[in-house]
């Protein structure tokens, strides 16, 4: 049974999500910063109505901050019944991915923890790490992201 | 001893007023005396006259009877009566011979009366009254033997009675003589004369006496203390107080000779004050030019102590002037034109050897008759300023060497500056070595000579060089319009691509046909321009700005097809939730992202051809520009030598007109930007195209809902094959013959898009979602 992902990319490395996880997707627009809160809540956005809260998968993922750029993009998610919504660098592709082409978790670098890596998918030459958004936040964060809301 | 005395009461005031009161009130008491004894003397003698005719008119009335009735002896007894009732007077009765007929002294009867008298004026005047009866009626003065005596005449004239005895026919019968002595009288008169002369003389003497004490006491005394103070003040002593007692005019005298001396006094500290205040040195000498008075300025000047000058010593021992001998105070006081001060320098040798230069003053001083009393001297030392006066000249002496010295110089360099004003640049400025400004000039102009001889050598040399080039340039343009042509291609070649472009969004395909007719345009102008670079120059910016443009319609294609893909994948994330039933829909998402991804593809293409095209073009317009700007510098370089000696303003010209150029060049970016709007214009219209697909996959997609897929619809605007290339493409273009500029503008592609079209955007759309 094939599986639908939504695929992005965070520098080189291009990570997927499944489909089914993702409520919208949108271009990067202005947010409105929330004095106070955590670096990785970057603020606020009003879309059609729902606020929601977004954060940086880079900083999530310990990567050196980029510039927004018209490119960017923002997925919308649902997280443990939280709507909010996920800056990453572009988007890339729907892929289908058929049960064999999904390798179970490798060991990566130590700067990236593995918990919220679901799997690894390959298809042709190109390497998706699959990510499980229930995860992606620990409870910590959860609570803020909460607290921002 | 009359001179002497006359010389005594000359002195003395109180004797000559005692001989005026003296000789007046004596004058006035003789006149009283004189009137006095005058009077009573008269009145005496009246008296007796009156008594004697009285006597003789009495004796005459007495005898008449007896005389008329012959009567003798009674006549002569009434004689003799008178005689013994009187004393010492004699009565006489005469006939008309003056025979005496009867006296009071018998012993003259017979006698001529004319011999006992014994005065011829008496006899005479009897023997007129004897002759004529006239009747004097006043007495007649005799002295005998020194004894006064009166006698009255009285003729006895002939009336009817006597004609007895004598004849009617005479008128005069005798005559009655009394005589009288007025020795008594006189004498009492005397006597009266001499007591009035005694008492006057009292009367004067006691007055004098009385006058001599008054006026000691009251004028001659107080008048000597004021002599004495005055006699004091003389002296010269002025600080004489006079004691005022009175109001009367000798106190007012001596009130105002105080007044008076406190003037004087006032003048003197004025003076003194004057004399005192003067700080310069200052001296003052008397006639003879020994020196009476000397300030301690002066003293000091001179080395000498005031106490060893003043009244001591010559001013010409003191100053030693080199003037003494042609004296200007000696001048001064000669000519005595003692208000008239001037001005002498000269120099005066002190006490010590030193000679000083001085600046003096002199003037006489006169009293108020005009006699030279001295002279002063005024003069201060001029060491300093005669010092500076000499540093003045020196400095003088030397600002017209230097003057003289700079202008030698100038003109030097101002002949320099002639030649070279008449093409001559051989000519240099000599240097003196004295590294001063004049020589630093001289280097700097024979340094700009330098230069611009060599940039003259150097422009003549280039002149050469670009005669040569231009041969060369005019070859070379057939090599430039080949490479321009490649450059076209290239252009054409992106021109194909955006054909390519144009199947996907139909929009950039005019921008293609544009930038292809841009590049013949191009071409067309490198064949025309061989001899203008100039316009080669602005073609091949155009190109270049048009592919920069291309790289910025090529960066919002780019987004576009961002959005595509976003808006695809929106569709695919709708299409899984879905489920089974998206998942045709599913595969018009996967279509439109392939679309997508294929326009991004093929932009990235382009975005390498133009890239690839500018660097070429960069290139070219390098060499081109090398070419126009060194043609250009050439030219500014020949414009410069030309206006060599107004070198400054023509480069400032220069500079003006180089700034023109720049605010032309900023006015051609302007329509540069013009041109950018133009394109984005049709940019816009692209992406409204865009967004009109859009519009018609969110209405298949709501067909796909009630109906299911429909594929074919994709296919309604078929994409440009993307490898299809440029250099294929160009040779169907025509080449480009206007610059872009005015091509763009005169077209506005936004109008052409209809408004429906032009009100979907993409944000309406995800509204659906």
């Amino acid at each position: 049974m094939e599986e639908q992902y939504i695929t992005f990319y965070l520098d080189d490395e291009e990570y997927g999500i499944e489909i089914n996880k993702i409520r919208e997707i949108i271009g990067y627009r202005r947010f409105t910063r929330v004095p106070g809160v955590k670096d990785i809540v970057k603020g606020m956005v009003n879309l059609r109505g729902v606020i929601f809260p977004i954060f940086d998968l880079r900083l999530k993922f310990n990567l050196p901050p980029k510039e927004y750029n018209k490119f960017s993009v923002i997925f919308v998610v649902e997280i443990a019944g939280r709507v909010m919504g996920i800056i990453v660098d572009t988007t890339s592709d729907v892929i289908s991915l058929s049960p064999e082409e999904i390798l179970p978790t490798p060991r990566l670098s130590p700067s990236i923890r593995t918990e919220y890596i679901k799997a690894v998918a390959q298809q042709g030459d190109r390497l998706i790490i699959l990510l499980d958004l229930e995860r992606i936040l620990d409870e910590k964060e959860l609570e803020e992201l909460d607290a921002t809301a | 001893m009359l001179k002497l005395l006359k010389s005594y009461i000359n002195k003395r005031l109180r004797f000559k007023i005692l001989i005026a009161l003296i000789l007046t009130s004596a004058l006035f008491m003789g006149v009283l005396i004189y009137l006095g004894v005058n009077g009573y003397r008269e009145d005496v003698l009246n008296k007796v006259t009156r008594f004697e005719l009285e006597l003789a008119d009495l004796t005459h009335a007495g005898i008449k009877h007896p005389m008329a009735i012959g009567d003798m002896d009674a006549v002569r007894q009434q004689l003799r009566d008178i005689k013994t009732a009187t004393k010492g007077i004699e009565v006489y009765i005469t006939d008309a011979d003056q025979t005496v007929f009867y006296a009071s002294h018998e012993e003259t009867v017979g006698t001529k009366l004319g011999n006992l008298l014994a005065d011829a004026e008496l006899t005479k005047t009897l023997s007129n009254i004897l002759s004529t009866g006239a009747d004097p009626r006043r007495p007649f003065l005799q002295t005998i033997n020194g004894e006064p005596y009166n006698l009255i005449f009285h003729p006895i004239l002939n009336e009817p009675a006597c004609y007895n005895c004598h004849a009617p026919a005479k008128r005069v019968l005798g005559s009655l003589v009394v005589r009288q002595s007025v020795a008594a009288d006189y004498a009492s008169i005397a006597s009266l004369r001499n007591r009035y002369i005694m008492a006057g003389a009292l009367g004067v003497i006691s007055l004098v006496v009385i006058l001599n004490y008054l006026i000691t006491r009251l004028i001659t005394r107080r008048v000597r203390y004021l002599s004495d103070k005055v006699t004091q003040v003389a002296e010269g002593d002025v600080n004489v107080n006079i004691e005022v007692r009175g109001e009367d005019s000798i106190e007012r005298l001596n009130k105002n000779f105080n007044i008076m001396l406190r003037h004087l006094r006032d003048r003197i500290e004025y003076a003194n004050s004057l004399k005192r205040g003067i700080s310069d040195p200052f001296f003052v000498v008397d006639p003879d030019l020994t020196i009476t008075y000397m300030n301690d300025a002066a003293a000091a000047i001179t080395g000498y102590q005031k106490e060893e000058v003043v009244g001591k010593m010559k001013c010409w021992d003191v100053f030693k002037s080199n003037l003494c001998t042609d004296c200007s105070l000696k001048k001064c006081m000669a000519t005595g034109q003692a208000a008239e001060a001037e001005r002498v320098r000269c120099e005066i040798t002190n006490r010590h050897g030193k000679i000083v230069p001085i600046e003096a003053s002199v003037a006489a001083l006169k009293d108020a008759g005009g006699k030279i009393l001295g002279g002063f001297k005024i003069f201060h030392d001029i060491t300093a300023r005669v010092e500076a006066e000499k540093i003045l000249k020196e400095t003088a002496a030397k600002e017209e060497e230097q003057r003289r010295y700079l202008e030698g110089r100038v003109d030097n360099l101002l002949n320099v500056l002639d030649k070279a004003a008449g093409g001559d640049l051989t000519a240099r400025v000599e240097s003196l070595g004295k590294k001063d400004l004049m020589d630093k000039l001289a280097d700097k102009v024979s340094e700009m000579f330098e230069r611009i001889g060599s940039l003259i050598k150097q422009t003549k040399r280039t002149a050469n060089i670009v005669a040569q080039g231009t041969n060369q340039i005019s070859a070379g343009n057939q090599d430039l319009s080949q490479r321009t042509q490649e450059q076209a291609a290239t252009i054409e070649e992106a021109g194909a691509t955006l054909e390519q472009m144009t199947a996907n969004v139909s929009q950039n395909a005019a921008n293609t046909m544009k930038v292809n007719q841009l590049a013949q345009e191009s071409v067309t102008l490198a064949q025309e321009g061989t001899s203008v670079v100039k316009e080669t120059v602005y073609a091949m910016t155009e190109v270049w700005t048009a592919s920069k443009k291309i790289v910025e319609i090529m960066d919002l294609v780019n987004e576009i097809t961002f959005q595509t893909n976003l808006l695809a994948l929106n569709a695919a994330v709708e299409a899984a939730r879905a489920g089974e039933h998206g998942r045709g829909f599913a595969v018009v998402a996967t279509e439109i992202r392939n679309l997508s991804k294929r326009s991004g593809e093929a932009a990235k293409d382009i975005q390498n051809l133009i890239h690839d095209s500018m660097a070429k073009i960069e290139e070219s317009h390098k060499l081109v520009g090398q070419t126009g700007s060194s043609l250009e510098k050439i030219t500014g370089c020949i414009t410069a030598v030309s206006e060599a000696v107004s070198e400054v303003s023509a480069a400032t010209q220069e500079q003006s007109r180089s700034i023109e150029q720049v605010n032309q060049a900023v006015t051609d970016m302007g329509d540069v930007v013009q041109q950018n709007a133009a394109l984005v214009e049709q940019l816009a219209g692209a992406s409204q195209t865009l967004a009109a697909k859009a519009a018609l996959l969110k209405k298949l997609t709501r067909e796909f809902a009630v109906a299911g897929a429909d594929e074919d619809s994709i296919e309604e605007e078929p994409l440009t094959p993307a490898n299809l290339t440029g250099r294929e493409k160009r040779g169907t273009m025509p080449p480009v013959k206007k610059p872009l500029r005015q091509d763009m503008l005169q077209k506005a592609v936004l109008k052409e898009i209809s408004p429906e079209e032009a009100d979907i955007n993409m944000e309406e759309g995800f509204e659906e979602f």
